[in-house]
């Protein structure tokens, strides 16, 4: 039973240079054309990797946040405008987060891993970045554990329910972490040389074209920066 | 392919050795069992065989240990790695990664293998494994089952010789362990060696060539296969060991009397994510009856759980305690959940201010129950601190203190000696002729037979399994 | 004994690494739920790192006793600062900064000494200040952009406060979190930590 492997598109380090790319053009208050290229040429990308529900979230998150900026923002008296104000901030820097969304969702840790490792990063930093990222999810479902508990005994005060939350949310990190290095040990990731990847990476023909877009992209913003709104 | 010469082993920090003096030599192709109460040095075998103690432990270690000819102790883990392959207990936290696949290859990526060996690998471990409708997918979308699963199919992928299990179906239910034997039998046919510490022996006795008895860190007894399937029932039990033969889980009880008190479930409907959980469940757990949930589908009942709990609010349908309706918040305030995963409901700094944790009990009953679930020698210990055994008792014994009328009970035994198992059964029992609603969910069924539970029929008929 | 001793006691391990990353999510969860939350006034804002930094302190010593060796602050802080860069791109370059200077401080103390922690955990929180520098060194091109975004009073009130004495109260105010916090965390390892057999 053979597994077709779908090769990624881009190498993951073609995906962190265009990512990098994507945030200079934000940080450097390119025109809003810029800006929306830039989306939307990561919305073309998703659809070439067929991650069609990805897609879909992220859009619809955009149009909402664009809704309430324009919609329901004016209509707010001043001091709750400004809580909404954060969600508006998302806008701005929505490129950014499109591009970190496309490079977690296309890129398997190993990949990741090896890639750093070819540009020279050494295995602890990778290791930790993986963990971390890995981390977040299960973070919020023992949150969800340890609320549940609460909710079933008598927790008086701020205090004791500070340290109720923190402490079992600590030492199950810790916990975990140690059950997970052991089970990573004893595979074997502690061994010398490099990392290498079930689905492959290097660089292809589209590698450069999706590079020299976004560098194309970014230096126009800079120098249209005046010209343009 | 194992050899031990007069290894003895203790924990750093610890003074008495958790292994004294044990010798034995394994051979190529054995399956051997490694079974005794908790506590009685298991663990620290199969961690000395993989290599995790001598290198990451910071114990004290003398005596050596071989594993295929290398001694462990001055190997390093990866190169280990090659001959030992090792699975887990806890499904949850073994996964480096956050898709199947790459966790099946996570061994052969760590070694820099070429994609060709890759492509083998994951060959084989499909076949032997059984995980080819498993690749490709989130792991937070698979059962405990799938999860271990694809454990096994990522140590088999590396193509050890020998492969070690620490309580593997700990957090497994029934599917879970029929997947896990067929694993093993799969392990034994290719001619591997296979090292297993378990408490649940019902699944891999059969299979196993010799069986060792540890107690108190010491290689007490050794069974030849045969001889040990065929131990006479009161033996197994003073040795303290499970059930040999699978225990089903039935109900011999007869229905309860009809009646209103307790707890009563009508036309209950959940849903998550849009999706229905379950729908149309109906059942009564009278007063004064341990009442089981039961079935294969996993998620299905942690759920009954935390919705008769009030944690989480049910779709439609109608939960009655003592005849009246009772809504949500109202709920929370009757019952007490002790979860499948008790780490993240201790909170006190030691076990006596853990017992007396939101509840009303004098420091008195605290230690009485703590007495009766064998922990009042822990009084002053952190509730961290203890073994999982001892946790998940000392969360029976919070349920037995909290005063509250409705106690649901998630998996209480799964990983329990047979001693330790009777005790909670014990309480449980107590618990019930106080008057008291006592649900239990749980695939043991050793232990249901014990606790003289009665299975509800919770699940429409035609979803039963 | 363990690997890491014959090589050298310096050297991260895999089970370091991992440590750090784990408990590397716990630091960057908190700091980005305070970053929303900060949203709703720039009061609240600029007292964020202050929580931020007494939420931590646990965190930061369970890592030190964990680990004992260079290397996971000065990875987490730089991890922090590029997963949370799309607030703003000066957060590697100071969690880089502050990392380092972490470091340097928790060898000083040899990892134990209670002065040297609290100084380095300090510098660790400092690392975070990255999204306020903008504020204060491109003042204009900031009130320029935000203007399209918050209403007048959001902007009146901002204005006023991006003055440089502000700026020094908020560094204070990090300094005094990072106490309070490094006191918090003491008392946590005392009363959990060490007695659960986590760390020494």
């Amino acid at each position: 039973m053979r597994k077709n492997i779908r090769p990624s598109f881009l190498d993951p380090r073609t995906k962190i240079l265009i990512w990098l790319l994507a945030n200079v053009v934000v940080f450097t208050w390119s025109p809003a054309v810029f800006q929306l290229s830039v989306i939307i040429a990561y919305l073309i990308l998703f659809l070439v990797e067929r991650k069609g529900t990805m897609l879909a979230g992220l859009l619809a998150t955009y149009l909402a946040i664009l809704a309430i900026q324009y919609w329901l923002l004016p209509l707010l008296p001043g001091s709750l405008a400004t809580v909404f104000a954060t969600v508006t901030y998302f806008i701005l820097v929505f490129p950014c987060i499109a591009g970190g969304a496309y490079l977690i969702a296309t890129t398997s840790v190993s990949q990741f891993i090896a890639a750093l490792e070819g540009m020279g990063a050494p295995r602890s930093f990778s290791i930790t970045l993986a963990v971390t990222l890995r981390f977040l999810p299960a973070l919020r479902q023992d949150l969800r554990h340890i609320r549940d508990a609460m909710a079933l005994r008598n927790i008086r005060g701020f205090d004791e329910k500070l340290e109720c939350i923190y402490v079992p949310m600590l030492m199950g990190a810790a916990q975990t972490a140690e059950e997970l290095s052991e089970s990573a040990t004893a595979r074997g990731i502690e061994s010398p040389g490099k990392m290498s990847s079930w689905r492959p990476i290097g660089f292809h023909i589209q590698d450069v074209v999706v590079t020299l877009l976004f560098l194309a992209l970014c230096v126009g913003g800079i120098c249209c920066k005046g010209v343009l709104p | 392919m194992i050899i031990f010469d007069h290894v003895t082993y203790a924990y750093e920090g610890k003074e008495t050795p958790s292994l004294r003096d044990c010798t034995f030599s394994v051979k190529p192709g054995e399956l051997i069992l490694l079974t005794g109460e908790s506590g009685c040095g298991k663990t620290t075998i199969i961690k000395l065989v993989n290599g995790l103690l001598q290198h990451t432990g910071g114990g004290t270690l003398a005596g050596t240990v071989m594993v295929g000819g290398q001694d462990v102790a001055q190997t390093p883990l990866w190169e280990l790695a090659r001959t030992v392959g090792s699975v887990f207990q806890n499904p949850k936290s073994q996964f480096f990664n956050l898709d199947t696949t790459s966790e099946v290859l996570f061994g052969l990526e760590s070694r820099g293998a070429s994609h060709d060996e890759m492509e083998q690998a994951l060959e084989s471990a499909v076949q032997v494994c059984g995980v080819g409708p498993l690749l490709d997918r989130s792991i937070f979308a698979l059962s405990g089952g799938e999860k271990q699963r694809i454990a096994c199919a990522s140590a088999w992928a590396m193509g050890p010789e020998l492969f070690v299990l620490d309580e593997p179906s700990s957090n497994l239910d029934g599917e879970g362990i029929r997947q896990l034997r067929e694993i093993l039998k799969q392990l034994k046919k290719a001619g591997k060696t296979v090292l297993m510490a378990e408490h649940r022996l019902w699944y891999a006795a059969d299979l196993a060539d010799r069986v060792f008895y540890l107690r108190s860190g010491q290689l007490e007894r050794e069974y030849n296969g045969k001889d040990f399937l065929a131990l006479p029932e009161e033996e197994r039990r003073s040795m303290g060991l499970r059930s040999i033969a699978e225990v089903p889980v039935s109900s011999p009880e007869p229905s309860p009397a009809a009646g209103a008190d307790g707890l009563m479930v009508r036309e209950l409907r959940a849903t998550y994510n849009g999706a229905a959980v379950w729908e149309g469940v109906s059942f009564h757990a009278p007063r004064g009856q341990i009442t089981a949930i039961t079935g294969q589908n996993g998620a299905g009942k942690t759920t009954l759980a935390r919705c008769l709990c009030g944690l989480m609010k049910e779709q439609s349908g109608t939960i009655f305690w003592d005849g009246k309706p009772l809504r949500r918040t109202e709920r929370r305030r009757k019952a007490f959940l002790i979860m499948q995963d008790v780490n993240l409901q201790l909170f006190g700094d030691s076990v006596l201010a853990e017992t007396r944790l939101g509840n009303t009990a004098t420091e008195q009953e605290a230690l009485t129950t703590l007495g009766r679930m064998d922990l009042a020698q822990y009084a002053d210990t952190h509730p961290m601190a203890l073994s999982g055994g001892q946790k998940q008792r000392l969360a029976v014994a919070d349920g037995c203190l909290s005063g509250k009328e409705l106690l649901i009970f998630d998996e209480p035994t799964s990983g329990l000696d047979y001693g330790h198992m009777l005790e909670v059964s014990r309480r449980l029992r107590e618990l019930a002729e106080q008057g008291l609603c006592v649900v239990v969910i749980t695939h043991d069924g050793e232990f249901l037979r014990e606790s003289g539970a009665w299975t509800a029929d919770w699940l429409p008929n035609d979803k039963q399994p | 004994m363990s690997q890491s001793l014959e090589q050298g006691k310096r050297k991260l391990t895999a089970k370091d690494a991992i440590t750090a990353g784990a408990l590397g999510a716990v630091c960057i969860a908190i700091r980005f739920l305070f970053m929303l939350v900060g949203g709703v006034s720039p009061y609240v804002w600029f007292a964020t790192h202050f929580i931020d930094a007494i939420l931590i302190g646990p965190v930061f010593m369970l890592m030190v006793a964990k680990v004992q060796k260079n290397g996971p602050f000065l990875l987490t802080s730089l991890i922090t600062g590029v997963v949370l860069v799309a607030a703003t791109w000066m957060f590697p370059i100071t969690g880089l900064v502050g990392g380092i200077l972490c470091e340097l401080c928790l060898r000083a103390g040899q990892f134990r000494q209670k002065g040297w922690l609290m100084l380095g955990f300090f510098c660790f929180n400092l690392g975070f200040i990255g999204d306020f520098l903008p504020l204060w060194f491109t003042k204009e091109s900031y009130l320029e952009y935000a203007a399209q975004m918050m209403d007048a009073g959001y902007m009146a009130t901002m204005e006023g406060l991006l003055t440089w004495p502000v700026f020094g109260v908020i560094v204070l105010s990090i300094l005094v979190g990072s106490v309070l916090g490094s006191l918090l965390g003491m008392k946590l390892m005392r009363k959990h930590f060490v007695k659960a057999g986590l760390a020494q």
